[in-house]
């Protein structure tokens, strides 16, 4: 059997968190919540994602922060990273591209678009 | 001649019975005129009254004095009630399509077939000596009649083609079979047969009315003092030692029981009714016919008495007397009225028992056997019709066999009270299961299963010793010689009489065991779904049983068809196919029956035979998917709970879509003003967005994955708690933009108290157990009210939002210094951290909150709040300290300044 693929979720909306914990559960991914940036960066050689859904408005360190130290200790690491945020800019885009992410999504999301994104990501490094 | 005169007499009143039931068959203008009559259903329901209140109720006068009256008293009790009670029955069975008693607490407990198959064989045990005493009592006024000499009556030992009771269960059978079981309707539906029952009530009580009259009449005539007849001694006169209160109030309680949940009242009252504005005059119709018969009963009583030798049985007052004056026409008519009270009882009892049965025990065990499906469902209308009026005379049968053996020995009322006695066992699991959602189906097979035990023990089976079919040993000594637990003497309640004793311990047991039960073993998940539908019916009325259902069941279409076409008529099918389809025929006949129209079969089907033979039968039907029936109920069950949350959802999703026309009007408004850049917009859409994703995404869940119990109360509460913080932070955008536009301050004066009452009101709702003081030293300040009273409201708001829903304490002060004024609202609350402290006043700046889960503010309100102080010319400032509360204090001055004047 294949080894679930792992997901690292940084929001600090427990709501948010809630509903992607129980959608992604459900289609079998294995999960790591973090409440903000900080957390997330502590947490990520431990659990090893292979996919990291990125929040940018958080307390304590941003999204956008939060990707480019990511990228810079662990420049070996596969991972995925697609924010996923209510900011909806043009230069919010730009940034988050810029500080490394594969894809950017604008809340409020559709669940299956979502899923989809997440499944196409996985299978091109998985 | 007068041999044959009853004989002629009942034969052109069972001929006329079946021309009225026919004839308002065949006329449907007519019939549908008679049945819309509000008294048709009223006087239907006189049904009540059988030969046993007709002619027992004078034997009983003279016996047992006052007490006849309870048999009257316990419906005239109820009757202001059934506008209550018989509304929420008949709302309940109609939605459900229940078609009999048995059927009706089947549903109750799970569509539970073991239930329906106990209450049904209950039913049938209770009401056949029930029916027997009418039969006595018709042979008996027949003979009385036809022979010279009370003397010659012989009830026993005669042959049975020459015994009229015996001509009587038959004719009766007939009818009932005829005009009962015409055609298959799935309502069970009998216009014929309830207007021949209406008519039998108004030939009940004329005949008594009249020949009471007469008898009355004679009686002074005779004797020469006419009041005497009313007068007091009169009634003192009538055995008053037998009056003991507890068999008085027994008999009034068990008869209110019996006027509801005898098979054949309910029947009348609930599968016959058509709608329920026919309750309301039943209400006071029903008390006023039993008022007009009671009342006679006494002068009749004393009449026979005072008249009549002692050898002749009391029961036949209403026949003898008027022959001893010489009213033979009279006598007559108070036969038919007889005939009519005990005629009537038995073709709707005989009718509602054959329903029952065949639905509730017959139609499960033939279907129990696999093979018999096909042959069963291949002419389904046609079986069912044929089962029914097999036991429609098998019913009448056994019920004249059960007259020969033993109520030939026994009186009316006597045999009638142990049948009260008996269907009364039903009431606890009845009314409760009404009431009490926790009501479980185990609860209420072991309270009745004892309840009917400890019933037949204390008097079936005794009348059956004293009927020499068992030794007497054990009414004088008791089983194994224990006294007390002798049937006279059940746990030493022998001081009663017996109905009363019987009543007070089985009725007893019954509710504790079944209470005990239902807290002990409660409700399955299964049960719960139908228990929520009898105990609060209105949620569902609107919706059909399984509309919104997620189940997925379809099922051959050639088969549903067959099934349909037998229980409904060709044209109603065709019909139901074009509201279904659109049109019909179709070009091409469809192979699979939908899952919804599945639904629809179910429901008329269910009509027909039953919920709990439905079951069986849809199990067979659906085959593609073969569903334990546990797993059907289950997935019904859920269907339900869909329902519930789906108002949810929709309720929500409309306030939501009143904020969104909020919003868009706001939106409007903020791109015109220059102040408000793209900022200002980016913030309030990034606000907007993080509430509207939790919505979005965890009602799209709720949609389209199974969910625990637990899950869908969590998704739902957050769901409706962020759409509150959408709503929220629309208010005080336009709140924030209202600022702009203002000019001027408006500055009047304002009396303290009344400010602060406003606020108090405001905030009440919020409360709980906090504390929320007020304090000033000065009655009236200089202000603009609506800006201090926005600003006051927010700060009180978060006070309540930071504080402990108990022990929170706010405190607002009003000082009082040369120049200006000083306003502090102060909270015991969490506190504000050093580092959010310079920052909230910013614009969409949010403190980071103990508890995740609950929503945010907007980020706005302290901001509007320093705007609209900083208008009047005024500050706010803050003094915090984490974990130990909060002051916000307001200064602003008391002249005007200025550049105001």
């Amino acid at each position: 059997m294949k080894k679930a693929a792992r997901i690292l979720l940084v929001d600090d909306e427990a709501p948010i968190l809630t509903a992607l914990e129980f959608l992604l559960t459900r289609e079998g991914y294995q999960i790591e919540k973090a409440g903000n940036g900080k957390v997330a960066l502590d947490k990520f050689s431990d659990f090893d994602p292979d996919l990291i859904l990125l929040d940018v408005m958080m307390p304590e360190m941003n999204g956008f922060e939060t990707a480019l130290q990511l990228r810079q200790r662990f420049p070996e690491k596969d991972c995925r990273i697609i924010f996923l945020t209510a900011k909806g800019m043009k230069e919010d885009r730009q940034q988050g591209f810029l500080s490394g992410a594969e894809e950017y999504i604008i809340k409020p999301f559709d669940n299956d678009e979502l899923l989809t994104i997440i499944k196409e990501n996985l299978a091109e490094i998985l | 001649m007068k041999a044959a005169l009853p004989y002629i007499v009942v034969t052109n009143w069972m001929a006329l019975l079946f021309v009225v039931a026919h004839y308002s068959v065949v006329k449907k203008r007519l019939r549908k005129r008679i049945q819309k009559h509000h008294l048709t259903y009223a006087l239907s329901l006189a049904l009540y009254c059988t030969a046993w209140t007709f002619y027992g109720s004078i034997g009983n006068a003279v016996s047992g004095g006052w007490t006849f009256i309870g048999v009257y008293l316990g419906p005239t009790l109820i009757a202001p009630f059934l506008s209550i009670l018989l509304i929420k029955m008949i709302r309940i069975s109609k939605h459900l399509r229940i078609t009999s008693i048995a059927d009706f607490l089947s549903s109750r407990y799970g569509k539970s077939s073991n239930m329906g198959a106990v209450v049904a064989l209950f039913c049938m045990l209770v009401v056949i000596p029930y029916i027997s005493i009418q039969l006595k009592a018709m042979s008996f006024s027949t003979q009385f009649l036809a022979v010279e000499g009370i003397n010659e009556i012989k009830l026993t030992h005669q042959h049975f083609y020459t015994d009229p009771a015996f001509f009587f269960a038959v004719a009766f059978a007939i009818f009932s079979a005829v005009f009962g079981t015409i055609r298959l309707d799935p309502n069970e539906k009998h216009p014929g047969l309830v207007n021949a029952i209406a008519f039998e009530s108004i030939v009940k009580i004329v005949a008594f009315v009249v020949a009471s009259l007469v008898i009355i009449y004679a009686f002074s005539k005779e004797d020469g003092h006419w009041l005497e007849a009313m007068s007091p001694e009169l009634i003192s006169s009538i055995n008053n030692e037998a009056l003991g209160w507890p068999k008085w109030t027994t008999i009034a309680f068990l008869s209110a029981i019996a006027f509801l949940l005898l098979p054949r009242q309910f029947h009348i009252a609930v599968v016959e009714n058509r709608t329920e504005e026919q309750v309301y005059p039943s209400t006071w119709i029903i008390p006023l016919y039993l008022f007009i018969i009671s009342i006679l009963v006494i002068p009749i009583a004393y009449v026979g008495m005072s008249v009549m030798p002692e050898y002749i049985d009391a029961d036949t007052y209403l026949l003898s007397l008027p022959l001893h004056y010489g009213f033979l026409f009279i006598a007559l008519l108070v036969y038919l009225g007889g005939i009519a009270a005990a005629g009537g009882m038995m073709i709707v009892s005989l009718l509602a028992l054959s329903i029952m049965i065949s639905n509730n025990l017959v139609v499960p065990l033939i279907l129990n056997y696999r093979t018999q499906y096909d042959y069963f469902l291949s002419n389904l209308n046609q079986r069912l019709l044929e089962i029914r009026r097999v036991i429609i005379f098998l019913v009448a049968l056994l019920s004249y066999g059960f007259y020969q053996l033993i109520t030939v020995h026994y009186s009316l009322v006597s045999v009638g009270l142990i049948s009260f006695a008996g269907i009364a066992q039903l009431a606890p699991i009845f009314f409760l299961g009404l009431f009490w959602k926790k009501a479980s189906r185990k609860g209420a097979l072991i309270g009745l299963t004892a309840g009917i035990l400890i019933w037949t023990y204390m008097l079936p089976f005794t009348q059956l010793v004293q009927a020499g079919y068992f030794s007497s040993r054990i009414l004088n000594h008791g089983p194994w010689g224990i006294y007390w637990l002798s049937p006279e003497n059940f746990l030493g309640l022998g001081v009663y009489d017996p109905i009363t004793a019987c009543t007070i311990v089985s009725l007893s047991i019954n509710t504790l065991l079944f209470v005990l039960f239902s807290l002990i073993s409660p409700p399955k998940e299964s049960e719960i779904s139908q228990a929520d539908i009898f105990t609060s019916p209105e949620k569902y009325l609107q919706f059909r049983p399984s509309q919104l259902s997620p189940v997925r069941r379809s099922s051959d279409f050639s088969a549903m068809d067959v099934v349909l076409k037998n229980i409904l008529r060709p044209e109603q099918v065709n019909q139901l196919y074009a509201t279904y389809f659109g049109k019909w025929p179709l070009t091409e006949t469809p192979k699979t029956t939908p899952s919804d129209l599945v639904d629809i079969v179910e429901n008329h089907l269910t009509g027909a035979v039953g919920a709990a033979s439905t079951k069986i039968i849809l199990r067979y039907l659906v085959k593609d998917e073969p569903i334990q029936m546990d797993d059907l109920i289950n997935m019904l069950d859920q269907t339900q709970k869909v329902i519930q949350y789906s108002n949810e959802l929709q309720s929500k999703t409309q306030a939501l879509d009143a904020s969104t026309r909020e919003l868009r009007l706001a939106n409007q408004r903020l791109l015109d003003l220059d102040i408000l850049k793209n900022e200002f917009i980016s913030n309030v859409t990034h606000e907007l967005r993080t509430p509207l994703t939790s919505i979005q995404s965890l009602s799209q869940i709720l949609m389209t994955y199974p969910v625990s119990e637990e899950e869908q109360e969590r998704f739902v509460k957050i769901i409706h708690d962020e759409a509150v913080r959408v709503g929220q932070l629309v208010n005080q955008v336009l709140d924030y933009r209202k600022m702009d536009v203002i000019e001027e301050v408006q500055w009047s004066r304002w009396e303290v108290v009344e400010l602060f009452n406003e606020i108090r009101d405001s905030v009440t709702a919020l409360l709980e157990n906090r504390i929320l003081e007020f304090k000033h030293e000065i009655e009236d300040i200089r202000v603009d009210k609506n800006m201090l009273k926005h600003i006051l409201l927010n700060l009180v708001s978060n006070a309540l939002k930071f504080t402990d829903a108990r022990g929170g304490q706010i405190r607002v002060v009003l000082e009082d210094s040369s120049t200006h004024y000083k306003m502090s609202v102060a909270d015991n609350g969490i506190g504000i951290s050093e580092e959010a402290l310079p920052h909230i006043f910013d614009r969409f700046y949010q403190v980071q909150k103990a508890q995740l889960d609950k929503p945010k503010g907007s980020g706005l309100g302290l901001a509007i709040c320093k705007r609209y102080i900083e208008k009047m010319d005024g500050t706010i400032t803050v003094k915090s300290r984490q974990g130990e509360g909060s002051t916000f204090t307001l200064e602003w001055p008391k002249e005007n300044s200025e550049k105001n004047d």
